[in-house]
């Protein structure tokens, strides 16, 4: 008897059914809390030669959901003998999101285990053009007060 | 570090060290760390998971290596040093301005 990977999804509790909508909260929750097992942080491993890299990220992920119901205040008092129609209204809605970063690679080799970090120029730049535009903002504003 | 949810028993916030699934390669057996912080709220929730560190083994020696974040490193140093300019610009400005006059 054989077992296929599908068999082997489906008997983890924590890991849900791609296959299965995410119907209700609950279900959308579970899902970004699969976010928090270890295997979402290190990517399985790729072998080239003798050296084996093991990626790993930073994994950020949130959710959130709303939902309201009220009725117009003349309609507030109504009762069922009233023939005049409930004028009510309700809605809901939510929404969510993942980001994964990579910050350093684990590269085995014959040298051993060395940890190479991964950077993200274009976050420190906009970093950096963002602290310099602010600082320059605050000097021009105390140079216009001066005056 | 857990905190429950009187109501509904389940945690509201966690605060979790992991461990992955070993490797094996060429002699070493590397176990990768992680840490995650799971933050479950009424209307939604949050979640941040990082590496933290790998422990090496080999022949029976465990080294610990730690994982850093060094984008993350670079822009903590730029705005810190932002800041602190920030602050020092009107010190200076001052400064200049009372030896001027």
């Amino acid at each position: 008897m054989s077992s296929t990977p599908d068999e082997g999804r489906a008997s983890d509790p924590l890991t849900p059914s791609l296959d299965q909508p995410a119907g209700s909260t609950g279900a959308m929750l579970e899902r970004i809390f699969v976010a928090a097992r270890p295997g979402a942080a290190f990517s399985t491993p790729v072998i080239s030669g003798a050296y084996t890299v093991i990626t790993a990220s930073e994994v950020g992920a949130g959710g959130g959901f709303g939902a309201g119901r009220g009725s117009s205040p003349q309609c507030a008092d109504h009762t069922p003998e009233q023939d005049a129609p409930a004028n009510e209204g309700g809605g809901s809605g939510g929404g969510g999101g993942a980001n994964t970063r990579p910050i350093a690679a684990i590269v085995i080799g014959p040298d051993g285990v060395t940890i190479r970090p991964i950077v993200d120029f274009t976050k420190i730049a906009l970093a950096g053009i963002t602290a310099w535009a602010a600082m320059l903002a605050t000097f021009l504003r105390l140079r216009a007060k001066g005056r | 570090m857990t905190a429950t949810n009187d109501r509904t028993g389940q945690p509201w916030l966690a605060l979790r060290t992991q461990r992955g699934e070993a490797v094996t390669a060429g002699g070493f057996t590397v176990t990768p760390l992680s840490r995650s912080l799971l933050l479950r709220l009424p209307g939604g929730a949050y979640l941040w998971h990082r590496p933290t560190a790998v422990l090496v083994v080999r022949d029976g020696r465990t080294t610990r290596l730690p994982i850093h974040d060094t984008t993350r490193l670079a822009q903590c140093a730029i705005v810190g040093a932002s800041l602190l300019l920030a602050g020092a610009i009107p010190i200076l400005t001052s400064k200049i301005e009372e030896r001027a006059s």
